[in-house]
């Protein structure tokens, strides 16, 4: 943006060296910058740095009019009504392009839209938290995630859920079983201290049966180590 | 810490004196040495059964080679003449045999005609010449498997006075899509592999029942996991337990009559016990911690299990009805899996040692002791005893996915077993045969 204000604003020292002060009120030039600033409203999105160079370049030019400055004003008026062109143009190319676009991948996007509606109505999903090795106890990061989720079962009243404690693969299939449901009862017990109804929270433990990760790394086992949130219909 | 006690094997040759006058071979003698053994190529009498042969021949030295009892000699240093040499002692040139080291010697011959197969086995003493064993089966060519296991059971026989295991099952659960296990049984070596649980669900833990006739197993098919007991002759499974929460880790009485199992339903893992059936639940741990894996003594006056009422897991034994629970390992800090020696003399265990590795250990309950089974051999896990209590199955990733071995009760020998594709877990060494 400034690189294209300043070669416009050289132009303007050197008319006021060489002009100096005309008494004359550049009506014409005026009313058709006026004009072109009501125009260019809607290019704010699809041109904003063009945009917001001609609503300067503007400024500038009412500014000098009120200090009587009629020529460099004209001379700015002039300007800020190319800018303003310069915008229109730019968004009818970038329109066009995306018509273009449409045409050949006929795709409607109003997703984003959605989530940000979803966002004002508390947060949009319930996430998973992870545990330590033979651990079932909340860390502070889980407690975190699970206001998080208790705050969506807020929002979603009547919505029931099945809480899911997974196990890393190490260990017996039998004692990680047992482990995995005390992980979903430690999570069912937070939910319920945070008002969340038991009757709308059922448990099951998969032990280490359903692996996100099957790899045998740490990184894979604290990826296992969890309680997930099922919504149930 | 265990890392430190090493294989203590108990070796010996215990001299008892049997009715019959002949000395049995007892492996759990501290002066117990393998008896070497030469099984030379099984002999084709016929000419016309060399892919039998051959057949033959593998599974007589598996057999005996797992045996636990003895030193199947590397067919490689043989020096006698296998053309000249035929199944009778008087065709045998016995130096030859005493000069690799043998001290028994086996002689097979086996005649097809079509699909008739004959099948002729001698044991001999190499020292004295003596014949020990000479016996005859008959059969088509599907049955040679079943003719060898016969031979080798007898030969077995005749050094134990114990018959072998060649005709007992393992049932394990087996991984081979993402999503879903199968049960399914093999015999003790691996051969005749199928899956008989296939319902698409997570299916788990087998045992089996007291009898042989079915095995217990845990499936998320409608939730749960519920217990269920298969039937080998209908086919068929049916609901035994499906308590809320957990219905795991079955062991069902060797008397039969009742099943202990760890469910869920007070909010808390507990050790119950059902009736063989599933009938009168009675709860044996009362403990706000984990309590799970039971494992009945022989004598079904006990039950080991696992308890994290220390603070992580660790064996324990309790009376049958739940009273006199009495910590049993107090090395390591992730003991888990119980089995009891049909014996009663040692219950196995999976620990986690020092360097995080699993492996398979077993504790005499009695005293205490401690001995190691596997070492640097990837994780082992969940081993079982056979019903003779000389051998050990168990799963290993020694070589990448977790796949099954039998090993003699000592550690030794330790042979993989599972021959296919997927992830093979929680192996069970079925009862003896009917």
């Amino acid at each position: 943006m400034l690189k294209r204000i300043l070669p416009i604003c050289s132009v303007l020292a050197l008319a006021v060296l060489v002009a100096g002060c005309p008494k004359q009120i550049p009506q014409p030039e005026i009313d058709a910058a006026e004009q072109a600033m009501v125009d260019i409203e809607s290019t704010k999105d699809c041109a904003p740095e063009t945009y917001q160079a001609a609503k300067t370049m503007m400024e500038r030019a009412r500014a000098l009019l009120k200090e009587e400055r009629y020529e460099e004003a004209k001379t700015a008026l002039i300007a800020a009504k190319r800018l303003a062109e310069k915008a229109q143009k730019e968004c009818d190319e970038k329109r066009k392009a995306e018509e273009e676009a449409a045409r050949k991948q006929p795709e409607p996007e109003p997703v984003a839209k959605e989530v940000e509606i979803e966002k004002d109505a508390g947060p949009d999903r319930m996430v998973t938290v992870y545990f330590g090795f033979n651990e079932a106890t909340l860390t502070d990061e889980s407690r975190t995630a699970l206001n998080n989720n208790a705050d969506y079962l807020r929002n979603h009243e009547g919505q029931r859920v099945q809480i899911e404690g997974h196990c890393d693969s190490r260990g017996s299939t039998e004692y990680n079983l047992a482990l995995g449901e005390r992980r979903a009862m430690a999570v069912r017990k937070y939910l319920v201290k945070l008002g969340v109804n038991p009757t709308r929270l059922e448990i099951i433990s998969y032990g280490e049966e359903r692996p996100v990760d099957p790899g045998q790394s740490e990184d894979a086992w604290s990826q296992n180590r969890r309680a997930e949130f099922m919504e149930l219909r | 810490m265990i890392k430190r006690i090493l294989l203590v094997v108990g070796v010996g040759l215990l001299l008892s004196g049997p009715a019959s006058g002949r000395e049995y071979i007892k492996i759990t003698d501290p002066n117990f040495r393998p008896y070497p053994i030469a099984i030379p190529d099984i002999k084709d009498m016929s000419g016309t059964a060399a892919d039998l042969v051959r057949k033959g021949t593998e599974t007589l030295r598996f057999d005996l080679g797992v045996a636990g009892v003895f030193k199947v000699l590397d067919p490689r240093s043989f020096i006698a003449d296998p053309k000249q040499e035929g199944l009778s002692g008087a065709s045998i040139n016995f130096a030859d045999w005493i000069n690799v080291g043998a001290e028994g010697l086996i002689k097979v011959g086996i005649y097809r005609s079509g699909k008739n197969v004959a099948m002729e086995g001698h044991l001999f003493d190499v020292a004295s010449g003596k014949e020990l064993l000479h016996k005859k089966y008959k059969g088509n060519t599907a049955g040679l498997r079943k003719m060898v296991h016969r031979f080798a059971d007898a030969i077995v026989r005749h050094f134990t006075g114990s018959p072998g295991v060649f005709f007992t099952k393992i049932v394990f659960s087996k991984r081979t899509r993402r999503e879903s296990k199968e049960i399914c049984i093999m015999d003790f070596d691996g051969r005749n592999e199928r899956c008989v649980v296939k319902n698409g669900a997570i299916n788990l833990l087998p045992a089996w029942s007291a009898s042989g006739r079915g095995f217990y197993y845990s499936s998320y098919l409608h939730g749960g996991p519920h217990l269920y007991l298969y039937d080998l002759k209908t086919k068929k499974s049916r609901v035994i337990s499906k308590s809320p929460g957990l219905n795991i880790g079955a062991s069902a009485a060797p008397d039969g009559k009742a099943v202990a199992l760890t469910l869920s339903r007070d909010d808390n893992s507990e050790v119950y016990r059902l009736g063989a059936d599933g009938s009168r639940p009675r709860r044996l741990t009362r403990d706000w911690a984990i309590d799970s894996s039971p494992s009945w003594s022989p004598d079904a006056k006990h039950i080991a299990f696992v308890s994290e009422r220390s603070g992580n897991p660790q064996i324990y034994m309790m009376k049958a009805d739940g009273s006199g629970a009495k910590r049993l390992t107090f090395q390591g800090n992730y003991n888990q899996t119980p089995d009891w020696s049909p014996r009663g003399d040692f219950i196995l265990f999976n620990a986690r040692d020092e360097r995080l590795v699993y492996d398979i250990f077993k504790i005499n309950p009695t005293t205490g002791e401690i001995i190691r089974l596997t070492q640097d051999q990837g994780n082992n896990e969940h081993p079982t005893f056979a019903p003779n209590g000389d051998l050990v199955v168990f799963s290993s990733t020694r070589t990448g996915e977790s796949k099954l071995y039998i090993m003699n009760a000592d550690g030794t020998n330790q042979q993989l077993i599972s021959r296919g594709k997927g992830e093979y877990t929680t192996p069970e060494w079925g009862p003896w045969p009917e």
